[in-house]
């Protein structure tokens, strides 16, 4: 059932991002034709040509802010309306347990934040001079520098961890709001707010305890890229355990807790 | 095991207001049976907790032995008052969504139906009216071969025409291992399709009789008791 879901779920979100991400492409090849092109170039941009270009990479740019927000609206939305609007007569009645909606709202809402970063990286990438790409190379020999090899598998963990607790908590946020009989929505963006101190706060309280372990406070800090790994690690376990609390929260409310009216 | 519904003092409250009140109920099967009341005597809240889409307060409800869950939203097919539908489908991708997700649908009946009541199996679901709407939901429901029918006034949006349509549908599907349950405050449409009646007032069972026994104790139709009883 679940992978039943995550079908639809696709096919729901789809429709949003797969145009704008090939508009995105389009606007960043005709701009990099348009930047590039020795006749062009050559020509002593005209006027006109001038107003294309800039024309050009205003959509551009209109296009990659508009793929973030959109990222951002449509992980809301489909939460909401999908689960707790009147789409959730549908939804809630289906023969599937909630911590499956749940899943698999968050497995496609994963998706789409990933893909919008690597579309949107794509299309960066399209854009710069050839000689400038060398660039991207080095952001990853300079993490090897600083964090190991390891650093590539923890960064990697602590940027899945951090997405994943992310997207949970603005569930969480939506369902305990949607507790409140008035002002749900008001009361949704109290209550991310709330999370989002109790989140920061749990930081505040677990990492120092681990600094002393890494290396002890009487004696300066010495930096290794074992050291850092196990603090990338460890702050990626806590956003990870916040992402589990915050699943278990949202599918209790949505289980036992649920008042579709 | 007749029993298809079972309710034991079953309440709600939201806030200081009772929805339901201790409601004691036990529904069998091959009954069809009219949930009716007056706005706000609980009739929606009481078919929401039969789909877990609300918690009671106190009391249970057990659907076929289970408690409201995954068991029995396989065998309980829901109309809610409410369009559930989304704004993305076509009709026959709804109609291929509920393949997907009950077994007991059957999509050549759902066709059937579609055809008998003209509407376009390729048509975008944003695009048709309330009414429309209304029927694609009604035919999505009444297309299971369910244990329990749920209606949540069926008949309140459509036309008299497709409400008389309606009406044979359910009554044609009637399938005596199958209890139908619809709650309406048009009363004098579906009175002839009802073996059983149940009056909800403020939460509360007022009366719970068979058709029949209404009509030869009180001498009166459903409608004209129902008058007498929630006179305001």
């Amino acid at each position: 059932m679940l992978a039943k879901l995550l079908k639809y779920e696709l096919k729901a979100t789809a429709r949003w991002f797969m145009p704008l991400y090939a508009a995105l492409v389009l606007f960043a090849l005709i701009s990099r034709f348009l930047l590039y092109n020795d006749p062009f170039v050559k020509n002593e941009a005209t006027g006109f040509l001038q107003i294309v270009r800039i024309l050009s990479m205003s959509v551009y740019v209109f296009l990659f802010v508009g793929i973030m927000v959109v990222t951002f609206v449509v992980i809301i939305q489909r939460f909401y309306k999908s689960l707790l609007g009147d789409e959730g007569y549908l939804m809630f009645t289906l023969p599937v347990q909630t911590w499956k909606h749940i899943m698999s709202k968050l497995l496609i809402a994963m998706l789409w934040n990933l893909s919008s970063a690597v579309v949107g990286l794509c299309s960066i990438m399209l854009l710069i001079p050839a000689q400038d790409l060398a660039d991207f190379g080095l952001l990853f020999t300079g993490i090897k520098e600083y964090f190991g090899t390891m650093g590539y598998f923890t960064i990697l963990l602590f940027m899945l961890a951090s997405l994943v607790f992310g997207i949970i908590e603005m569930y969480t946020a939506i369902a305990l709001g949607h507790l409140f009989r008035k002002h749900k929505l008001l009361a949704s963006f109290g209550m991310y707010i709330g999370l989002n101190t109790i989140s920061q706060m749990a930081f505040i309280l677990i990492v120092p305890f681990f600094l002393n372990t890494i290396g002890s406070l009487s004696e300066p800090l010495h930096i290794t890229p074992g050291r850092l790994n196990t603090l990338i690690l460890i702050t990626g376990i806590i956003f990870a355990a916040l992402a589990a609390v915050c699943y278990i929260v949202t599918n209790i409310i949505l289980k036992r807790k649920l008042n579709l009216e | 095991m007749n029993t298809i519904l079972e309710c034991k003092n079953l309440s709600k409250s939201f806030g200081s207001t009772k929805a339901l009140d201790g409601i004691n109920l036990t529904i069998e099967k091959g009954r069809i049976v009219g949930l009716l009341g007056p706005n706000g005597s609980g009739k929606t809240t009481f078919i929401k907790i039969c789909n877990e889409l609300l918690t009671p307060t106190s009391g249970e409800v057990r659907i076929k032995g289970f408690n409201p869950g995954v068991e029995t939203k396989k065998i309980v097919s829901y109309l809610p008052e409410k369009t559930y539908l989304n704004d993305w489908m076509k009709v026959s991708q709804i109609i291929r969504f509920f393949q997907d997700f009950y077994a007991d649908f059957i999509p050549e009946k759902a066709y059937d139906m579609l055809k008998r009541l003209n509407i376009d199996p390729n048509s975008r679901l944003k695009t048709l009216s309330k009414g429309t709407k209304e029927k694609v939901q009604l035919i999505l429901v009444m297309s299971r071969d369910a244990q329990l029918y749920l209606l949540d006034e069926p008949i309140g949006g459509v036309d008299p025409a497709a409400r008389d349509y309606i009406l044979d549908t359910i009554i044609s599907n009637y399938n005596e291992n199958a209890a139908v349950i619809l709650s309406t405050h048009l009363i004098a449409d579906i009175e002839k399709v009802l073996d059983d009646i149940i009056f909800l007032k403020e939460g509360q069972i007022v009366l719970n009789k068979t058709v029949d026994e209404v009509r030869d104790e009180s001498g009166k139709s459903v409608d004209a008791l129902f008058r007498e009883v929630f006179k305001c």
